[in-house]
C-alpha cells in the first residue's frame, strides 16, 4: 500500500489528518495427540487499518488487502463520518518527544527445526501419560509461536515500529477415576524457545489433574476463601475495563468520579507497566504512538487514574495515560501487565492455608465472561479448588458457585501471596486471601 | 476468486508427498460496525478480511496454512510449504474441479451495500428512541450493529468448487439502570441470516423497552440465595442451556478424541423421554444458518437426541474420517485463519405438550430463569456454568419476587436426564459461539423447560 499517496489522496478529499496503522504477523501453530502432529499451521498475514479525521469526526476502516482501492477506502471513511453525530473530540498524535527503546525478535525461534518443535510436544503428551495411569488422555497439547510487526504512519510525519516474538505452550490433561472425569490445563509463556522445560510443563499440567479428582461439592455457605495466583489473575481481567477511561465517559464504571479517593484496602496496589522486560507483553509505545511508561492505577487502595487513550483523555481533559490500543478495528483503552502487587508483608500459600479453621482454597473459575458484570463488581462464577479444615487441604471441591462484589471484595482481603506471577492474560498477581465469601454448592 | 486451473495446480503440489485431500477456501468479507452511546452515533467503521487457506489431509491429520496473497505464485508457494510437513511418496492427484451451484434458502432484500451508513445507524435510533424517556433511573443506554457480507469460494481436490454469499445483520442494546445505590444492567439482541429487513419487520420499541425493563426490574430485586433447587428455563435465549450443556460435548471435536462424556453413547438414552434436540442449520434466515457450511456440504436439519436416545453428532469433514460417521454440514470456521470443525448452528429442544402456565402451577418451589446471559462448558468433564440475566423465585407454583446475580452450575450428562417438564412455546435466541474455529453465529432455542434439581449460586446469604 502505497502510504503516501493514500494520505495525499485523503487531504485532498478533504480530511484533516490520516494515521495508517499496518501489521504483519507469522504464526506457527503445531498440535499433538496421541503421538501424532494432528494440527500443523502456519500464517502469514497482513491487516492495514486507515484512521482519518473528517468534519471533526474520526472513523476507521481495515483491509486485509494491499491492493486495496486508496479512493474506495476514502469514500468508506467520509460516509462513515457523516453518520457520526459525537461530539466527543477526536485527534492523531503528533508524536512524544522520546520512545522507551523496542524489543527485537529472537532469532532462536526460527533456528530451531519444526521437528525439535514437535519432538518437545510428543515428550510432554508422553511425561504427562507416564505420571499415571488415571490420567487417561492428553487432549490438548499445543505450541503456538507469533511474530508481530506494526508499523504506525501518519499525516503529522509519524513514523514508528515496533515488534514482538514469543510462544507458548498449552497442555490439557485428562483424568478419570470411579466413573469422575476431570481435566487441567497450563499455559506455559517464553520469550527464548530455550526457556521451555518440558519436564516441568509435564509435571504442572499432571499434578493438577490428579489433585481434582474425586471433588464434589461443599455444603452452601460463607467461607474464607484463598484465590490462587491464577484464579485471582482470571477475576482481575474481567474486571479491568472498571479501570478504563471509555469506562467512565460511558458512566458505566463503579469507580466513575472515585479519583483521589480510598477504593480498595491498603494493602492493594496495581501498576500498568509496559515496558517489564520479563513480560511476553512488552510495548515501548500504544498503538496510537503515544511513548509507553509504568503507572500505578491503585496506590495502597487509592485510585489514582483511570487508564486513557488520546480520546478518552481528551474527553477528561487530561493527557494519554498511553493505554489506547486496537481492538478490532477501532482504538480502545487497554492494559498491558496488570499487576496487583503490595507494599505490607506478603505469606506463603501454605501460612495462608494454616490460618483457616473452615475455608476454601479456589484454583478454576469458570463463567466469568457472563456471571460476572464490571458495571456494578458484582460477580458469581463456577469454581474449583479444595476444602480447607483446620489448617490443612482435605479434599478437591467442583461445582460450586462463588459470588461476590469485586470493589467489595478488594477491601476485605486479609493476606497477600508471595507466588506472584504474571499470566497468559497479561495479569500480574500473587495469590489473594479474602475475609469472605458466598459459596453455593450442596 | 481463484479459478478451476489455479486451485488444481495448487492441489497437486499440495498432494505431492502423501497427502489424500486438498482444500482452499478463500474468502472478501466486509464488515460494518456502529455504536450509539447516550444517544449519540459514536462508532461507525468498516473492516475488510481478504485472504485464503489451504489444508492438506492425510488421513485425519492436518496442515493447513493461509496468506492475504491470492496470487498463483503465493499460493504455490505455501502448498509447497504446506506439503513438506508430509515426506511419502503421492498417492492423491487433484479430480477435475467442476463449478456447482449453490441454491440460496435464505432470501436477501436490503443487502448492507445497499444502504448507507446514515440510513443503517436510523436502526439504532429508532429503538434508542423509544425508551430514552422511559424511567429516570436509567442511567446509560448503549446500541451496537453490525453487518457483515461474506463471500467465500470453497473448492476441493475431489472435485468440488463452489461460491456462496452469506449475509448477517445482528443489533443488541444494554441498558444501564441505577438508584444511586445500586447499578444493574439489562441486554438482548436480535439477528439473522438477512438484509436489513429483519429490522424493518421487528418491533424495535418492544425489544428496547423488554431490555429497560430488565435493567429497572434487576435494580429493585433481590440477590439470589443460592443452594439446590427446581429451576425453569424460560424460552428463546434459554436453549443456551442446551448448547453449553449438551451439544457442544456432542461436537466432533471433543467426540472424536474421545475426550466427551457422550463417547460410544449412539443409541442409548442420555436425556429424559421428553427430550428432543435438533441442530438445524437450513432454518430460512435464522442467524445461525447458511447455504452450505464452510466445506460446501449443504446445511441440513439433524435430529441429536430424538426421545432420550442419542441419534447424532456434528461431524466435519475431517473428523468423519476419524469416526465412521457422516458428515452432517457442521463444518464451520469465524474465517479463513481457522481450520473448519464440527460446530452448531441452530440449537434447540423440540416443543414440547406442557403450557408455560402448567410448568409454573406445578412448581413449588424453585427459580424462574426468564433472561439468560451466557455460559460455558468443559466438554472433558461436561461440567458448565450459565449466568442468569433476569430471575425470579417461585413459591407454592406462582412466579414471586425478582432475583439477581444467579448462576447455574452442573453437569451436562446430569442436566438431561433432570428434565421433567417442557412446553409449547419454542422461540430462539441469538448469540456468538466461541470455540477451536473462531467465534461464529448461532442460535439457540428452546420452549420453557423445568429442571427438577440444579445447583444455583447468587450472592444473598441465607436469613
Amino acid at each position: 500500500m502505497n502510504y503516501e499517496l493514500l494520505i495525499k489522496k485523503a487531504k485532498n478529499a478533504g480530511f484533516e489528518a490520516v494515521e495508517i496503522y499496518a501489521t504483519q504477523s507469522y504464526g506457527l501453530q503445531i498440535a499433538v495427540f496421541s503421538g501424532e502432529v494432528e494440527q500443523n499451521k502456519i500464517s502469514d498475514s497482513k491487516s492495514f487499518t486507515i484512521r482519518g479525521i473528517y468534519n471533526n469526526k474520526m472513523t476507521a476502516y481495515t483491509t486485509e488487502t494491499a491492493s486495496e482501492d486508496l479512493d474506495f477506502i476514502i469514500s468508506r471513511l467520509k460516509e462513515n463520518a457523516a453518520a457520526l453525530t459525537t461530539v466527543e473530540e477526536f485527534s492523531i498524535f503528533t508524536g512524544s518527544p522520546a520512545y522507551p527503546p523496542g524489543r527485537k525478535p529472537n532469532p532462536i525461534f526460527n533456528q530451531i527445526p519444526i521437528s525439535d518443535k514437535i519432538d518437545m510436544l510428543k515428550t510432554i503428551e508422553k511425561k504427562v501419560k507416564e505420571y499415571d495411569p488415571r490420567i487417561v488422555q492428553v487432549s490438548h497439547c499445543q505450541y503456538s509461536e507469533n511474530l508481530r510487526s506494526v508499523e504506525i504512519v501518519n499525516s503529522y510525519g509519524l513514523n514508528l515500529k515496533k515488534q514482538n516474538q514469543f510462544a507458548y505452550i498449552i497442555v490439557q490433561a485428562v483424568v478419570k477415576e470411579n466413573e469422575q472425569t476431570q481435566a487441567a490445563y497450563e499455559i506455559a509463556s517464553k520469550l527464548d524457545y530455550r526457556d521451555f522445560n518440558s519436564e516441568d510443563i509435564a509435571k504442572t499440567v499432571a499434578k493438577k489433574a490428579i489433585e481434582k479428582l474425586n471433588a464434589k461439592p461443599a455444603p452452601s455457605k460463607s467461607y474464607p476463601i484463598i484465590f490462587e495466583n491464577e484464579a485471582m489473575s482470571d477475576l482481575i481481567s474481567t474486571f479491568v475495563s472498571i479501570f478504563s477511561g471509555e469506562a467512565a465517559v460511558k458512566k458505566i464504571t463503579p469507580l466513575l468520579g472515585k479519583e483521589g479517593e480510598q477504593v480498595f484496602g491498603k494493602k492493594v496496589t496495581f501498576i500498568d507497566n509496559p515496558l517489564l522486560a520479563a513480560a511476553i507483553n512488552y510495548q515501548p509505545f500504544d498503538d496510537e504512538g503515544v511513548a509507553s511508561y509504568s503507572k500505578n492505577v491503585i496506590a495502597a487502595g487509592v485510585f489514582k487514574t483511570f487508564l486513557h487513550n488520546l480520546k478518552t483523555a481528551k474527553f477528561f481533559k487530561t493527557k494519554s495515560t498511553g493505554n489506547g490500543y486496537k481492538m478490532g478495528t477501532e482504538i480502545g483503552v487497554h492494559i498491558t501487565n496488570f499487576c496487583l502487587t503490595s507494599n505490607e508483608p506478603t505469606m506463603s500459600k501454605r501460612e495462608m492455608i494454616s490460618g483457616i479453621t473452615e475455608g476454601l482454597l479456589i484454583t478454576d473459575l469458570a463463567g466469568l465472561h457472563s456471571g460476572a458484570n464490571p458495571i456494578n463488581g458484582d460477580f458469581s462464577a463456577q469454581a474449583s479448588g479444595f476444602f480447607i479444615e483446620n489448617g490443612k487441604i482435605v479434599r478437591p471441591v467442583t461445582l460450586i458457585v462463588v459470588s461476590g462484589n469485586f470493589i467489595k471484595m478488594m477491601n476485605q482481603i486479609d493476606g497477600i501471596g508471595d507466588d506472584f506471577k504474571i499470566f497468559h492474560n497479561d495479569i500480574g498477581t500473587p495469590s489473594v486471601k479474602i475475609a469472605q465469601l458466598p459459596v453455593s454448592g450442596l | 476468486m481463484i479459478s478451476k486451473d489455479v486451485c488444481r495446480e495448487v492441489f497437486d503440489v499440495a498432494l505431492k508427498s502423501g497427502g489424500d485431500f486438498a482444500e482452499m477456501f478463500v474468502e472478501t468479507s466486509y464488515y460494518n460496525n456502529y455504536e450509539l452511546t447516550a444517544g449519540k452515533i459514536t462508532k461507525a467503521y468498516g473492516n475488510h478480511l481478504y485472504g485464503a487457506s489451504l489444508r492438506i489431509l492425510k488421513g485425519s491429520l492436518e496442515v493447513s496454512g493461509y496468506t492475504n496473497d491470492l496470487s498463483r505464485e503465493s499460493l504455490l508457494v505455501l502448498a509447497e510449504k504446506l506439503a513438506a510437513a508430509y515426506s511419502e511418496k503421492r498417492i492423491a492427484q487433484s479430480a477435475a474441479l467442476t463449478s456447482e451451484r449453490v441454491k440460496p434458502r435464505h432470501l436477501i432484500v436490503k443487502k448492507p451495500d445497499n444502504l448507507s451508513a446514515s440510513e443503517k445507524v436510523g436502526y439504532l435510533l429508532k429503538a434508542y428512541n423509544a425508551i430514552v424517556d422511559y424511567s429516570p433511573e436509567i442511567v446509560q443506554i448503549i446500541g451496537n450493529l453490525r453487518d457483515d457480507t461474506q463471500k467465500v469460494l470453497i473448492a476441493n481436490s475431489e472435485g468440488r468448487y463452489l461460491e456462496d454469499e452469506r449475509y448477517h445483520v445482528i443489533m443488541a442494546f444494554s441498558v444501564v439502570a441505577s438508584d444511586g445505590k445500586t447499578t444493574q444492567s439489562g441486554f438482548d439482541s436480535i439477528g439473522g441470516h438477512s438484509g436489513y429487513e429483519l429490522l424493518d419487520n421487528f418491533d424495535l420499541s418492544a425489544f428496547a423497552m423488554s431490555i429497560a425493563d430488565q435493567a429497572l426490574t434487576m435494580l429493585h430485586a433481590d440477590e439470589m440465595v443460592g443452594g439446590v433447587m427446581t429451576v425453569v428455563v424460560h424460552n428463546a435465549f434459554g436453549g443456551v442451556l442446551l448448547h453449553e450443556a449438551c451439544v457442544h460435548s456432542l461436537e466432533a471435536t471433543s467426540v472424536a478424541k474421545g475426550t466427551s462424556v457422550f463417547c460410544g453413547k449412539l443409541g442409548t438414552k442420555i436425556a429424559s423421554d421428553i427430550v428432543t434436540a435438533i441442530d438445524d442449520g437450513s432454518i430460512r434466515n435464522a442467524w445461525g444458518s447458511l447455504n452450505v457450511d464452510d466445506e460446501g456440504e449443504p446445511t441440513k436439519r439433524n435430529v441429536l437426541i430424538e426421545n432420550g436416545i442419542l441419534k447424532s453428532y456434528l461431524v466435519d469433514y475431517r473428523n468423519s474420517r476419524k469416526m465412521d460417521h457422516p458428515v452432517t454440514g457442521s463444518g464451520r470456521r469465524q474465517s479463513y485463519k481457522f481450520s473448519p470443525t464440527s460446530r452448531m448452528s441452530n440449537t434447540f429442544f423440540a416443543a414440547g405438550e406442557s403450557t408455560f402456565e402448567e410448568i409454573i402451577s406445578n412448581t413449588e418451589y424453585g427459580l424462574f430463569a426468564k433472561k439468560m446471559g451466557g455460559g460455558s462448558v468443559n466438554p472433558a468433564t461436561g461440567e458448565f456454568n450459565f449466568a442468569v440475566n433476569e430471575g425470579y423465585m417461585i413459591e407454592n407454583g406462582k412466579i414471586t419476587k425478582p432475583v439477581r446475580g444467579a448462576t447455574l452450575v452442573g453437569s451436562g450428562a446430569e442436566i438431561l436426564k433432570n428434565i421433567d417438564m417442557i412446553a409449547d412455546n419454542l422461540t430462539f435466541g441469538y448469540g456468538m459461539c466461541g470455540s477451536l474455529s473462531g467465534a461464529i453465529p448461532t442460535c439457540v432455542g428452546q420452549p420453557t423447560i423445568r429442571v427438577k434439581s440444579l445447583t444455583v449460586g447468587g450472592r444473598g446469604e441465607k436469613q
